[in-house]
C-alpha cells in the first residue's frame, strides 16, 4: 500500500527524495520504495525518517 | 618484445592499480556502503548466484561423468561459476544492490566497459593463436567478457527504468 502520508509530509517540507535519503543514510530507490509501499522499513530506519521529518510514527506509519 | 612478457607486465600493473584503488578507497570512505533495503537484496543475490553454482556445477560433473564434456570438465566447472556470478549480479541489480550508495554508477560502467573491451582482444588474441593449449583460455577470457556484457547491459537497462520512475 503506498505511503501517501510520507509523500505528503516530505513535500511539506520541500525535501527531494535524495535529500531525505541524505538525512537518514539510504539510497534515494529505498526511499522511493517506502513511498510505494513495495518496501517495509525497519523501526530504526522508520525512526529516522520521523525525527528528519519531525514527525511521529504514528502519524507516518500507523495504518488505520 | 615478447608479447607473453607484454601480456604479465600488463597484468602486474592492472593488478597493482587495482590494489591501490582499493586501498585508498578503504581509507577514504570507509568501503562499499549499503543500505538495509539494499543488504537484503544481496542477501537474496548470493543466494540466487550459490544455488545456480550449485546446480550448474553438479549437471556438469554429471553429464561428464556419463559422458566426457569435450574439453573436460574443467572449462564447464568455470563456465557454472560465471553462471553463478551473473545470476548474483543480475539479481542484485533488481534489488538495486550491486553499485553501492558511495559508488559512482557511470565511473563503475566505464570501468566495466574498458573490462570487456580488454576481455574481448585478450580473448580474441588467444583465440586465434598458433598454441592451441591457448585457444581454451581464450575461451575462458570471452566467457569473463560475456558476463560482464550481461551485468553492464542489465546495469543501464535497470538506470533506464529508474530515471522513468515518477519522484
Amino acid at each position: 500500500m503506498k505511503n501517501l502520508r510520507l509523500k505528503a509530509a516530505r513535500a511539506a517540507m520541500d525535501l527531494s527524495q535524495e535529500a531525505l535519503a541524505q538525512q537518514v543514510g539510504v539510497s534515494r530507490q529505498t526511499i522511493n520504495a517506502i513511498e510505494k509501499g513495495d518496501y517495509n522499513p525497519t523501526i530504526r530506519l522508520c525512526l529516522a525518517i520521523c525525527h528528519a521529518l519531525g514527525k511521529t510514527l504514528d502519524e507516518l506509519f500507523w495504518e488505520e | 618484445m615478447n608479447y607473453y612478457l607484454l601480456g604479465v607486465l600488463f597484468g602486474i600493473v592492472f593488478a597493482l592499480g587495482a590494489f591501490l584503488v582499493a586501498i585508498r578507497k578503504k581509507r577514504h570512505s570507509g568501503g562499499c556502503k549499503y543500505d538495509e533495503r539494499q543488504m537484503a537484496g544481496r542477501g537474496k543475490a548470493f543466494q540466487a548466484g550459490f544455488f545456480t553454482l550449485l546446480i550448474a556445477g553438479a549437471v556438469c560433473n554429471i553429464w561428464d561423468y556419463a559422458s566426457p564434456l569435450p574439453g573436460g570438465s574443467f572449462p564447464w566447472n568455470v563456465g557454472a561459476m560465471l553462471l553463478g556470478v551473473a545470476v548474483f549480479a543480475v539479481t542484485a541489480i533488481h534489488f538495486d544492490a550491486y553499485v553501492a550508495m558511495n559508488d559512482n554508477p557511470r565511473r563503475f560502467l566505464t570501468m566495466g566497459s574498458f573490462f570487456i573491451i580488454a576481455m574481448a582482444m585478450t580473448g580474441l588474441a588467444n583465440l586465434y593463436s598458433d598454441r592451441p593449449e591457448r585457444r581454451m583460455i581464450g575461451i575462458l577470457n570471452l566467457s569473463v567478457g560475456f558476463v560482464w556484457v550481461i551485468i553492464v547491459a542489465a546495469l543501464l537497462l535497470h538506470r533506464r527504468g529508474a530515471k522513468k520512475e515518477e519522484e
